[in-house]
């Protein structure tokens, strides 16, 4: 095999054309036609130009439906025969009689001297096929199967789409994409992930305009530039030149998670929660589609909760109806070894068997334009049978008590649209299905098109109308929108690594589940595991205000703004919770749910087997910062202040209220916030928390800036509050004491106890952590995380030396945050260490509790790593400072941010920086001043703007 | 009709053997036999065995490499031998026992000479330690489903130490909940097992879930081997046991 590179990783199937690319037809047809015309002319009009068999060939009637062949070659002669009827004889002097004639020939032809195959075209196919990847052969000839077997190669092809089918299906011929597509659909995959190979520029042009993946031209007629104007990607004489490259189970790290099963080594549950599609409102988890019993069908909606199964009085997410049961209930749960790609370009998922025998192939995803809306499309054999109903009441595994009580009803509204509602005590999760299904010359395939909604968010009678629109629509028009709408959300936001594939597609899978988390409008309440999951409980803790937030305030504004919007609505919660302690202003809860009430657990039981106290619900009160914090985040990136005039600010304002009425003034008159729980949470309840007070320093600051001109005498009072506060900062060491007594603690380096990371809790007992300088996340690192301007200058290398070897990274949300700390400490390469370990953590499943769910808060950790750490692009109020400090192996990163409503996008090198802005921009870059576009060049002594 | 092969000797501890093998036998629905071999005089073998209503064979020689080919025999499914002569403490399991466990490739109940054998007719509650493996899962698997089928309450034990702590372990009440419906998912499906998670000792741990929670039959699954750290686990539990002990291994 030769020069050009095929990615494998980026297509799943290949559709070739038979003339010419697979058989030496051409030939056989030429060769018939010449002696149809030759014949003809001799008669009709014997001094026309003969027929030639290259030129005339090629112009008039190669690729084109046959009568259409017969009438484009003769009017070049100027000959006008009548069309006829199809059903002419083979001597009528019609069109189509013609056409019948020069089939005849081509048969006797065919018969008598066979049919050549190209050898580099089946080395080819086999290899193809050696690497799982189904192959088509499309083709407008009747003869196509006639042609395949006198060449003896039928068997290498899953699919052909031939004349017949084309006129069956009334399916245009090229250039029109019609029976290409026709090809892909039973192929079970997305244009996109198709590779398609031709020698005719009509088929290439069809290729084009149905947008296949990478379109090849097989110049076998000395027109490589015709191919190459024509739209082919790659044009090559012989695919024997194609070389395929990348992962051979077909993993591109860029843009596919595969995992195929049985055999996926950390569990299908894992699997299930790596393959879950979202769009914010509905989520579905990957999952066996073929009817094996004991899966979880699990499909979840945003806000819809209800009291816990098992008794323990815990608000948990509700599931929705399930639709991903394709198969009847009977039948049997035999289901072949299948792999399942998640492109993440698209938001699609499919499955399909490994083996090259065909079977059920699905195609489903969750609509980003219509956010309620989730499509599955399964195709078969004929004769395959298909679950009559499309909803059907969620199967829970019995080890999962980890959701909602919930009752069930289901009844089909007519032939084709069911309904159906899971209801708990508080809340409905309705769907709206439409199943069609039927079996055309390639075999039996079903539709699937539903609605999904919940009380809170859907008038009576709009899922019915949003699904009869969807119908209306198309399944194919419906996944081309959802493929669009993709495109520009990755485009407002793609990553790219050049050097280290590893994380590379470590971050595009982060950010395919975090730009797929929340809704575009309404309130965005997003949970620990997204909607990806039961495990904990759906509760939104700081995972989102802290971790989640800042890329959708950098990449989709409008979903932050959904997620400050979640906050606002439980402003008037929050003030209860204050009031009902004593405090003034509002007091967010540590765990929340759908009514702004605290649901934080109170007590769990433990590895010892005894019932313990969970203290964060009463101590972990930093959150009622980090809400603060997400709001100027959103605003420092969206420039939106609009959000800080109306409950936007209010939630500021009260909340930094609530610190003021809290924080206790010593006789010294020093501030002190006691009795609170850090991140850390092995060290439960303690005094002056580094974290916690430098986090409510920086929000007095800013919450008495926006008061200032309200109530100047209580804006001077929290910055005098502000200011009064312990930090913990010994000036001498330059380092912060995590909380009061730290110090004193017995001093453990973790490398003396285990690798990291490890839940040193479990391993040392909760006591001994107490009692001992082991962290399972850094405070004090947290806080030159979130404000490092409140720290002092050159505190972060002290701290990082410091809190670093002390930290077990028993915290999924720590090992991202340490690696940002480390590269803006100037060490990138170690930071590229925490880096993987947090890129690993749901991939290779780290935890052993991805089942549950996807860890959101560690996805939205590697974007701040990558943005704020290596790329050190982050907002200083309306200056964007961009300060790159990339590890050595990565040769060039590209970020896409948007800032204050420009797009920009930065491409940072070791001695090189690009902006491109689409329009005037304040940032800073290695310190200098730009206005929007630039390039910045590192030389001898330092750095220039070109 | 498969059989359980009963290996006694002529001590006190030949009685619980016999009444686990019957025990056994009613809940796999199997036929009991037992064995003797001939050192001296056998009298009290036979008439316990006859108590017992159980048909004993009595064979001459080395009563190790005797009990190794009575189960070779391939009606013989499973074979019942005591962990050692005398109630006397925690002692290693004798050597015959010892020798049986490593040298039968079937599965071997090991019966302590005081064991509490339940007055129920079958094993009813089942304590199977997971390692978190495929090696320890795949070991259990077959007696694991044979007992349920036979209507065995399963309860799962797991001992968190320095070789199995989780590396990450965040929301203390949630991970817990999460990280054991994942366990149970991954390791052990069957419908209705409960799982506890402990730390420490794990022996220990196991035979003090064994204790609290009225166990009758602990599932053991095992490299076969009297090496490694598994195997000092499964020589600690055999030697403190006092329930009947099913360890079963790896076939390779």
């Amino acid at each position: 095999m030769g020069a050009y590179q095929i990615r494998l990783g980026e297509f799943d199937a290949a559709v070739l054309d038979l003339d010419g690319v697979v058989t030496d037809t051409a030939g056989v047809h030429a060769a018939a036609w010449a002696e149809l015309f030759d014949s003809f002319l001799a008669v009709a009009m014997p001094d026309a130009a003969p027929f030639d068999r290259e030129a005339d060939y090629l112009r008039y009637v190669d690729g084109k439906p046959r009568a259409d062949g017969v009438a484009s070659f003769l009017a070049s002669r100027g000959i006008h025969l009548p069309w006829g009827d199809p059903d002419d004889l083979p001597t009528a002097t019609t069109v189509h009689g013609l056409g019948h004639r020069k089939d005849e020939l081509f048969h006797e032809r065919l018969g008598r001297e066979g049919v050549r195959v190209f050898s580099g075209t089946i080395d080819f196919v086999q290899q193809l096929r050696a690497r799982g990847r189904r192959v088509a052969v499309v083709s407008a000839s009747r003869n196509c199967r006639d042609v395949l077997n006198a060449g003896g190669v039928s068997a290498l092809f899953d699919v052909i789409v031939d004349g017949v089918n084309a006129a069956d299906n009334a399916l245009p011929g090229k250039p029109d994409p019609a029976s290409f597509l026709f090809a892909a659909q039973r192929l079970g995959t997305v244009p996109g992930r198709i590779l398609l190979v031709e020698d005719a520029l009509a088929g290439i042009e069809a290729g084009r305009r149905g947008g296949f993946g990478t379109v090849i031209g097989v110049d076998r007629h000395h027109h490589a530039d015709e191919l190459r104007r024509a739209g082919a990607d790659i044009v090559v004489t012989d695919l024997a030149d194609l070389t395929f490259v990348g992962d051979d189970a077909g993993a591109t790290p860029a843009w596919t998670v595969v995992r195929d099963e049985p055999g996926f080594s950390t569990g299908r549950r894992a699997h299930d929660a790596l393959l879950a599609l979202s769009n914010g409102t509905i989520g579905v988890r990957g999952g066996l589609d073929t009817g094996a019993p004991g899966r979880a069908w699990l499909t979840l909606a945003a806000g819809a909760f209800g009291l816990g199964a098992d008794g323990d009085g815990m608000v948990r997410l509700l599931p929705g109806p399930s639709l991903t049961a394709i198969a009847p209930p009977d039948v049997s749960a035999a289901t072949p070894a299948t792999r399942w790609t998640l492109d993440l370009r698209s938001g699609v998922l499919e499955s399909r068997p490994i083996a090259h025998v065909r079977g059920v192939c699905t195609v489903r995803f969750a609509s980003l334009p219509r956010p309620g809306l989730v499509a599955v499309r399964a195709t078969a054999e004929a004769g395959q049978r298909w679950s009559e109903r499309p909803l059907q009441e969620p199967r829970l595994e019995s080890a999962e008590a980890l959701a909602a009580a919930f009752t069930y009803h289901e009844s089909a509204l007519d032939d084709e649209v069911w309904w159906a509602q899971t209801r708990s005590d508080r809340a409905r999760v309705c769907a709206v299905a439409r199943q069609r299904s039927g079996t055309d010359p390639t075999g039996a395939w079903l539709e699937r098109l539903s609605v999904f909604h919940t009380d809170t968010d859907s008038l009576p009678g709009e899922a019915e109308r949003a699904l009869s629109d969807a119908s209306q629509v198309g399944f194919d028009a419906l996944l081309a929108e959802h493929r669009n709408a993709w495109a520009q959300r990755w485009g407002a936001a793609d990553i790219e690594i050049d050097g280290d594939d590893r994380s590379q597609s470590a971050i595009r899978f982060a950010l395919f589940h975090l730009l797929s988390c929340a809704p575009t409008s309404g309130e965005a309440g997003v949970g620990a595991r997204g909607l990806t999951g039961l495990a904990y409980a759906g509760h939104v803790f700081w995972d989102a205000d802290v971790f989640v937030l800042p890329v959708l305030a950098a990449t989709r504004p409008e979903a932050a703004r959904a997620m400050i919007e979640y906050r606002v609505r439980r402003l008037p919660a929050a003030r209860r919770a204050a009031q009902a302690i004593g405090r003034e202003g509002a007091r967010f809860p540590w765990e929340s749910a759908d009514t702004g009430a605290d649901v934080t657990p109170i007590s769990a039981r433990n590895h010892e087997g005894d019932v313990v106290e969970i203290l964060t619900g009463s101590h972990e009160e930093h959150i009622t910062a980090d809400v603060a914090w997400a709001t100027l985040q959103y605003v420092d990136w969206s420039g939106d202040a609009g959000v800080l005039d109306g409950a936007g600010g209010e939630l500021v304002t009260d909340t930094g209220r609530y610190w003021a009425s809290r924080i206790r003034v010593d006789h010294d008159g020093q501030a002190h916030l006691d009795r609170v729980m850090g991140p850390d949470e092995y060290h439960e309840v303690v005094d002056d928390n580094a974290f916690t007070n430098i986090m409510v320093r920086w929000h007095l600051r800013r919450a008495a800036a926006m008061i200032d001109f309200v109530d100047s005498d209580e804006a001077s009072r929290w910055r005098h509050l502000a200011d009064a506060l312990t930090d913990g900062f010994d000036p001498v060491s330059r380092r912060h004491e995590q909380f009061t007594g730290f110090w004193q603690l017995e001093p453990l380096q973790i490398a003396d106890i285990a690798e990291v990371p490890i839940a040193a809790d479990v391993l040392l007992g909760r006591r001994r952590v107490a009692h001992a300088q082991v962290l399972k996340q850094p405070d004090v690192l947290m806080a030159h995380h979130l404000v490092p301007g409140e720290l002092p200058r050159g505190s972060l290398a002290a701290d990082l030396a410091f809190y670093l070897p002390r930290t077990a990274h028993g915290s999924s949300l720590s090992p991202a945050i340490c690696a940002s700390l480390l590269a803006r400490a100037g060490r990138p390469d170690e930071a590229l260490e925490l880096f993987d370990m947090a890129a690993r953590l749901d991939l290779d499943d780290l935890t052993g509790m991805t089942g549950g769910g996807l860890h959101m808060a560690t996805f939205g950790g590697l974007w701040q790593a990558v943005v704020y750490g290596f790329g050190g692009v982050r907002p200083a109020g309306a200056v964007l400072c961009v300060e790159p400090a990339l590890p050595a192996r990565w040769t060039r990163l590209r970020i896409t941010v948007r800032f204050r409503q420009i797009a920009i996008r930065l491409e940072l090198a070791h001695d090189r920086v690009v902006i491109d802005a689409d329009g005037p921009s304040s940032l800073v870059v290695h310190g200098i001043a730009v206005r929007g576009s630039a390039e910045l060049v590192r030389e001898a002594e330092g750095w220039a703007q070109r | 009709m498969t059989v359980i092969l009963a290996a006694i000797d002529t001590s006190a501890a030949a009685l619980p053997v016999l009444r686990a093998a019957a025990t056994m036998a009613r809940t796999l629905g199997a036929e009991t036999r037992a064995v003797h071999i001939l050192e001296k005089a056998h009298g009290t073998a036979a008439a316990m065995a006859q108590h017992a209503g159980v048909l004993l064979e009595v064979l001459e020689g080395d009563p190790v490499d005797r009990i190794v080919e009575a189960s070779s025999e391939a009606a013989v499914d499973l074979v019942v031998v005591g962990a050692r002569r005398h109630h006397a403490g925690h002692r290693p399991s004798g050597h015959v026992a010892s020798a049986v466990m490593t040298r039968v490739h079937k599965p071997v109940l090991v019966v302590p000479p005081a064991a509490r054998l339940s007055e129920s007719e079958r094993f009813q509650h089942v304590l199977l330690p997971l390692e978190g493996t495929t090696d320890s899962t795949e070991a259990v698997a077959g007696q694991l489903q044979a007992l349920v089928d036979a209507g065995a309450d399963i309860t799962v034990v797991h001992v968190f130490h320095p070789g199995t702590v989780p590396r990450f372990w965040d929301q203390a009440a949630h991970a817990h909940q999460s990280w054991e419906t994942e366990f149970l998912a991954h390791w052990c499906e069957q419908p209705g097992a409960e799982l506890r998670v402990r730390s420490g000792d794990v022996a220990g741990a196991i035979l003090d879930v064994a204790a609290r929670e009225a166990i009758d039959l602990i599932l053991l699954g095992w490299s076969h081997e009297m090496t490694g750290n598994r195997a000092r686990v499964v020589r600690d539990i055999i030697s403190r046991a006092e329930i009947p002990v099913l360890l079963t291994h790896v076939a390779r």
